[in-house]
């Protein structure tokens, strides 16, 4: 005949079983919270890299940014990337020089509340543009139908530098409106010549990038 | 020091290696997403393996993000997979420029004019296999001899800067001398 054996009851025991239960169930709760937190600053920082570059992948000249590897077979996934995601068309980076900007030389976001004034040196023997978007790379519609200057259709001053202006009511000179665009983003192309650049002279040519000044806002 | 010693250095080791593992397989996922490339918004717009210029970029006619309104574009997707591809293009000036590009956006050719002379491009595009006998992946040419350059797929772009009103109809003009034509493998 079976005997069952009555256990004695330990409430220290039980206690100590209901810490440890509770100790692996906080253990599981943060493993779950640093891996999701994690995937999320994984996927956060992917996406910002691909999205606005980093040091990895572009450089900085003053307010302009420069995608150093755009549109090379051996660019760095960042920027295969971008251009995979953002739908650009975009000239190599060694036929090209190619910059964008999102502020003014002060540091403040460009916006199209705000008249700006583009001060270029002359870049003698290039074919240069200059262009502004809306900050989904969009046109901004306007009466002029004036969305660009060139080295072709700028009129520039004496001395072959160039001052663009930015704003919402007319403006003299060489005035691109904006209006009602919000977040502003400048793009500003400058060829190669035919028998390319060296070194050297991308580096001269990436020190004559224009200076975008904030003039007013209303 | 207390709150080092309250630290789970085994979860901050966790977090790192998660993050940078995630971190590495979007970006690679991104890389591989071809839905967006400019090659994929194009090839829907426009027939393949014929050179179509496009209409001026205005905010009512913008095929691409970003796409500068400096210049008339004309676009030629192709597709090498049973043809090979004959480009001829002509650059009369500066600021011309023609670039082949593979479905990803990266630049498998590209010429630009030269300011003091007109220069023709004849370009044959192979598929890229055996069949191919070899080039460098990016050519900057200006001189007028043939070259060939290895693609199954791909689209090549004819740039030509606008210099306002009065050029346009010669710009044009000269932008529809540019073709690529399907030939014979």
């Amino acid at each position: 005949m079976a005997s069952v054996e009555a256990g004695t009851y330990d409430p220290r025991s039980y206690i100590g079983l209901l810490r440890s239960i509770a100790a692996i169930i906080f253990r599981a709760i943060s493993l779950i919270l640093t891996v999701s937190l994690a995937t999320g600053v994984g996927v956060w920082t992917s996406r910002y890299m691909i999205a606005r570059g980093s040091p990895l992948s572009a450089d900085m000249y003053g307010p302009w940014q420069h995608w150093r590897s755009l549109g090379r077979e051996s660019a760095d996934p960042y920027t295969r990337a971008h251009l995979a995601s953002t739908g650009k068309l975009r000239i190599s980076a060694d036929s090209a020089g190619i910059f964008e900007a999102r502020t003014d030389s002060q540091g403040a976001r460009l916006h199209s509340s705000c008249n700006y004034k583009i001060s270029g040196m002359s870049l003698p023997g290039l074919w240069w543009s200059i262009a502004v978007f809306d900050s989904r790379g969009r046109l901004i519609p306007n009466e002029a139908g004036r969305y660009e200057f060139t080295a072709d259709t700028i009129a520039p001053n004496p001395n072959g530098s160039f001052v663009v202006t930015l704003g919402r009511d007319a403006l003299p000179g060489n005035w691109i409106p904006t209006g009602g665009a919000g977040r502003l983003v400048l793009v500003f192309t400058v060829l190669d010549p035919a028998n390319g650049l060296s070194d050297e002279q991308r580096a001269e040519r990436n020190k004559r990038l224009p200076i975008i000044q904030r003039e007013s806002c209303s | 020091m207390n709150f080092l010693r309250r630290i789970d250095w085994r979860l901050l080791l966790i977090f790192f290696i998660v993050a940078a593992i995630v971190h590495i397989i979007a970006t690679f996922l991104a890389v591989n997403d071809q839905r967006g490339t400019a090659y994929a918004r194009l090839s829907h717009l426009l027939p393949h393996n014929t050179m179509t210029i496009a209409d001026p970029i205005t905010p009512r006619h913008e095929p691409l993000p970003y796409l500068s309104p400096d210049a008339r574009y004309a676009f030629c997707p192709f597709d090498t997979s049973n043809t090979t591809m004959r480009v001829h293009v002509l650059l009369p000036d500066l600021g011309w420029t023609v670039g082949v590009y593979a479905p990803d956006g990266s630049s498998l050719y590209f010429a630009a004019a030269s300011a003091d002379r007109e220069t023709t491009i004849n370009l044959s595009i192979i598929p890229a296999d055996d069949r191919f006998l070899g080039l460098a992946a990016e050519e900057r040419q200006t001189t007028d001899d043939d070259q060939t350059i290895a693609a199954p797929k791909g689209f090549i772009v004819v740039r030509a800067p606008d210099r306002g009103a009065p050029y346009r109809a010669a710009t044009r003009a000269t932008l529809e001398k540019a073709s690529c034509v399907a030939g014979r493998v």
